[in-house]
């Protein structure tokens, strides 16, 4: 089998020699044929089996499975091809069976050129010249490359070049300007009003709004309260109302409470968690607390009481958006103070009585905050408080009720009447801003917010100095560190080499014709 | 009864408390002293770099620049060289021509070599002069160092390090010395050349008479150097004659009665003086007789320019105010488009600013000193020239 497929490779090889398209190049194919020879056919038998190939059987060829009877019939027809020329693949010598016929001519043709070009002393390609090449080279060399003499000699040259790499220019930092922080803004503001004294009748009015302001987050808390006593028989919270609010900050839900108290008790209590927050309402609570006592005079029977009736409340109104507050808290108590005595007989009661505004006060709670981005951030924050108050006005009355049999009369009678404290003021008002330009401060200022601006002003100043001495100092020695490495510093050193070679030339040339007149006029 | 109260006192004495001790961290004094130390030593250093480049453009920078004028002054030097040989193989006799003819060429050419080295001398003084004054103007070389600069520590190598400005300076000076000062150095030797050579004309006019006797010897050796003593004498005469017979030419048609007068009174004098020079003189006969003929020449075109401008019935005040007048497009040259002005444009701009009223309301002296200060001012600005 192996000597099948080596054959079959020689004829294929064969084939490639032989193929017009090489022929083309150099000339046509040149045949070598021989005394034919007695055509032969390889046998059917498998060599393995000792059986003859059957229709299925398959043989190897070069790697290549193909069914046997085919393979060795194609074998037998270019033995019949070889046979004719005199050849065969049972041959185990190397035959050349043709060649390109004009091949051998022109590389014969060449091999005279080539000598030719070789032998020629004019020839680039002549030896001669090739080693005039290579001295040439070698003279080069040595000019370029002293000897180790003629550097020693050179040593202390104070004229001899030594390259040295060129100096690395000075490239001035670029200032990083400062920026003056924005600081977080926190602003509260309380006011405080009492009236009266605790043994007869005494009230009291507490009122605060604080804002906790950043560019990232804002808080505020506002309360109101109003106290009271009465007679010293009660003392306590008549109104309480406080409101909380946050947004911005690590999360992005807006959170606010609200706590209404009356007299001492929880009335309204709600929370909200949302991203934005926009509510509002008026929560209002009657009030009608007393206190009753009987006694007699004799056998007339009487009896006392005392309280004070009214409504309580807080109106409200808050937007909280990210970063922005918009709020107003509106705590408010109108309570009246009474008192009554009375005598009853049965057919008729009478007595007398009293009343006092204990107090009507609206605390007006007004505050925003809000962080403005143009180029940079702006802190808003607004406090404004307003109050109206009328208290401890009141009458004094007697009255009396009849009854006649066919009906009832009853009627009462101004004895005395006063009036008390009223007044509209404002509690507080101040407004600030922080922003890229400065701080700015009005209203109702305290020492801490005088001392805010003046601390961020001159801040703001250092830091403009700061940065504009920066700037200046930047501008003058990058522009000078640029000169300085220019092409007119540079010119300096050059013109003076320049000019010496010059002024030495000059010298020489004075010294040459100084020598020639002292020759002609002999000395002297 | 009513109250208002601030934030609690607690909050308040913290907040004046931390701020105490940000202020201790960085000291407001401290900070906004660096700014201001900062801002002095860029203005500083600003300073310096503009000192170092206007002495830097005097030396490289202009057609009225160090390096400009030495060129000239080699060029003119070389010249000078070549000149004195030609003089010499004049002296050689080899062209045979009459001996008029022979003292003709050699007066014009030692004319000529006596005019080169004046302006030789002329411009070697000019250059030290111009020298002295860049490197006056430079100061104490090298500079401070950049530790005089504080809070600017960043920039210091551009002060103190390689090709920093201590560095330039040095060399800046090194070079102004070089050039400025090279051309006066080789002046005495000039001078010395200027004699030798005299002596040398003589010594090879001998040596070719003797070779060739074209000319009588000892007549002819005489009569050189008759002529070579005389024209020593003559020419500077001329020489100084003739500028002065320029500057009052052109004083008169710039309009400058100030530099017309004061001018003439110094020809006057010159005249009077070259006169009495020109009569001491004796030998090569002719020679002098051309040199008084055009001293006398000189002198009276002197006159001719004084006379032109003070018989026009023009005022001072006017003619000055017309000289001012016409030479303003100047301003622009020099000043104006150059990329480096000459320092002395504002002192120009001043004086162009005046008006015809103001003129008339000055007397002679102030007239005088406007008229020279915007000569002397442009002159140094034109001298500058302006830069490419």
């Amino acid at each position: 089998m192996k000597i099948i497929a080596c054959t079959l490779l020689a004829a294929a090889m064969l084939a490639v020699v032989a193929s017009p398209a090489d022929a083309d190049r150099c000339s046509d194919l040149k045949v070598h044929p021989k005394v034919p020879l007695t055509f032969v056919a390889f046998s059917r038998m498998n060599p393995q089996t000792g059986a003859p190939y059957g229709p299925n059987d398959t043989m190897t060829v070069s790697g290549t499975a193909m069914p046997a009877l085919q393979a060795l019939d194609e074998l037998d027809a270019l033995e019949r091809q070889l046979t004719a020329l005199g050849y065969t693949l049972r041959d185990t010598d190397e035959k050349t069976l043709a060649e390109l016929g004009k091949c051998p001519e022109l590389l014969a043709s060449q091999v005279a050129i080539v000598d030719q070009i070789l032998h020629d002393p004019a020839s680039p390609l002549s030896p001669g010249s090739i080693a005039d090449k290579v001295r040439l080279k070698l003279e080069l060399a040595e000019t370029l490359i002293p000897n180790w003499d003629a550097l020693y000699a050179q040593i202390k040259d104070p004229d001899r070049d030594v390259y040295l790499p060129p100096v690395p220019t000075f490239t001035a930092p670029t200032p990083r300007p400062k920026r003056t922080e924005l600081k977080p803004l926190q602003k509260e503001r309380s006011w405080a009003w009492e009236m009266g004294e605790k043994n007869s009748l005494w009230v009291q009015l507490l009122a605060s709004f604080r804002i906790d302001g950043s560019k990232t987050e804002v808080k505020s808390a506002a309360k109101g309260q109003i106290n009271g006593s009465v007679l010293g028989l009660w003392e306590g919270e008549i109104l309480g109302a406080d409101a909380n609010a946050s947004a911005g900050g690590s999360t992005t839900v807006a959170a606010m409470s609200l706590n209404v108290r009356a007299i001492g008790k929880t009335v309204f209590s709600k929370s909200w968690s949302q991203k934005v927050i926009r509510d509002g309402d008026d929560k209002r609570y009657d009030v009608h607390p007393e206190w009753s006592y009987r006694f007699s005079i004799g056998p007339i029977p009487c009896k006392g009481t005392v309280g004070f009736v009214g409504s309580v409340g807080v109106k409200y109104s808050y937007e909280l958006v990210p970063i922005a507050l918009n709020a107003f808290a509106v705590p408010y108590a109108a309570t009246k103070l009474f008192a009554q005595v009375g005598a009853d007989i049965g057919v008729a009661r009478a007595g007398i009585g009293g009343e006092v505004t204990l107090i009507n006060d609206f605390v007006t709670l007004q505050g925003s905050f809000a962080v403005s981005f143009e180029d940079e951030p702006t802190l808003v924050l607004e406090l404004t408080g307003k109050n109206s108050v009328e208290c401890l006005s009141g009458r004094l009355y007697a009255y009396a009720e009849i009854d006649y049999g066919l009906g009832t009369w009853s009627g009462d009678f101004t004895i005395f009447e006063w009036t008390g404290y009223k007044k509209d003021s404002d509690l507080f008002k101040f407004r600030t801003t922080w922003g890229p330009n400065g701080v700015t401060a009005e209203g109702d200022l305290t020492a801490e917010d005088v001392m805010e601006v003046t601390a961020d002003n001159e801040e703001r100043r250092l830091v403009d100095l700061e940065n504009a001495s920066q700037l200046r100092a930047f501008e003058v020695f990058d522009a000078v560190a640029r000169d300085l490495n220019g092409e007119a510093a540079a010119l300096v050193s050059s013109e003076r080499d320049r000019h010496t070679v010059i002024a030495q030339s000059i010298d020489d040339a004075i010294a040459q014709f100084r020598a020639e007149m002292t020759r002609v006029t002999g000395g002297g | 009864m009513l109250k208002r109260y601030g934030a609690p006192l607690a909050l308040t004495v913290a907040v004046v408390f931390l701020g105490g001790a940000t202020l201790a961290a960085d000291d407001p004094a401290a900070r906004e002293q660096a700014g201001i130390d900062r801002l002095q030593s860029a203005n500083a250093m600003s300073v310096r770099d503009g000192v170092y480049r206007q002495v830097r453009d005097a030396l490289v920078t202009g057609t009225g620049s160090i390096k400009v004028k030495l060129e000239a002054w080699e060029a003119a030097t070389q010249q000078w060289i070549v000149g004195w040989t030609a003089v010499l193989t004049l002296a050689d006799l080899r062209d045979d021509i009459p001996y008029a003819t022979f003292e003709a060429a050699l007066s014009t050419q030692l004319d000529s070599q006596t005019a080169r080295l004046a302006s030789l001398i002329e411009l070697a003084t000019q250059l030290k002069a111009q020298g002295t004054e860049a490197r006056g103007r430079l100061g104490t070389v090298p500079g401070p160092p950049g530790s005089s600069y504080p809070q600017v520590e960043t920039y210091y190598p551009v002060i103190d390090g390689p090709g920093g400005m201590t560095a330039r300076e040095t060399e800046l000076a090194a070079t102004l010395d070089a050039m400025a000062m090279m051309p006066d150095a080789k002046t005495a030797t000039m001078h010395d050349i200027d004699t030798r050579a005299r002596l040398a004309i003589v010594a090879r006019l001998r040596a070719a008479l003797v070779a060739r006797g074209r000319y009588p010897l000892e007549q002819t050796i005489a009569a050189v150097q008759q002529l070579l003593d005389v024209e020593n004498v003559v020419d500077p005469v001329l020489a100084q004659a003739a500028r002065l017979e320029n500057d009052l030419d052109r004083y008169a048609l710039n309009f400058q009665i100030f530099h017309l007068l004061d001018g003439i009174a110094v020809g006057r004098q010159q005249c009077a003086a070259g006169r009495a020079t020109l009569a001491g003189a004796t030998g090569a006969t002719r020679y002098v007789t051309a040199a008084r003929a055009r001293l006398e020449q000189l002198c009276t075109a002197m006159e001719n320019h004084y006379q032109s401008l003070t018989t026009l019935g023009v005022g001072n005040s006017d003619l000055v105010a017309a000289y001012i007048e016409n030479d303003k497009p100047a301003l622009r040259t020099v000043c104006q488009t150059a990329a480096a002005p000459a320092v002395s444009c504002e002192k120009l701009a001043t004086v162009a600013a005046l008006q015809p009223a103001d003129y008339a309301g000055m007397d002679d002296a102030h007239l005088k000193f406007v008229e020279y200060g915007w000569s002397d001012n442009l002159d140094a600005a034109k001298r500058k020239g302006v830069a490419p």
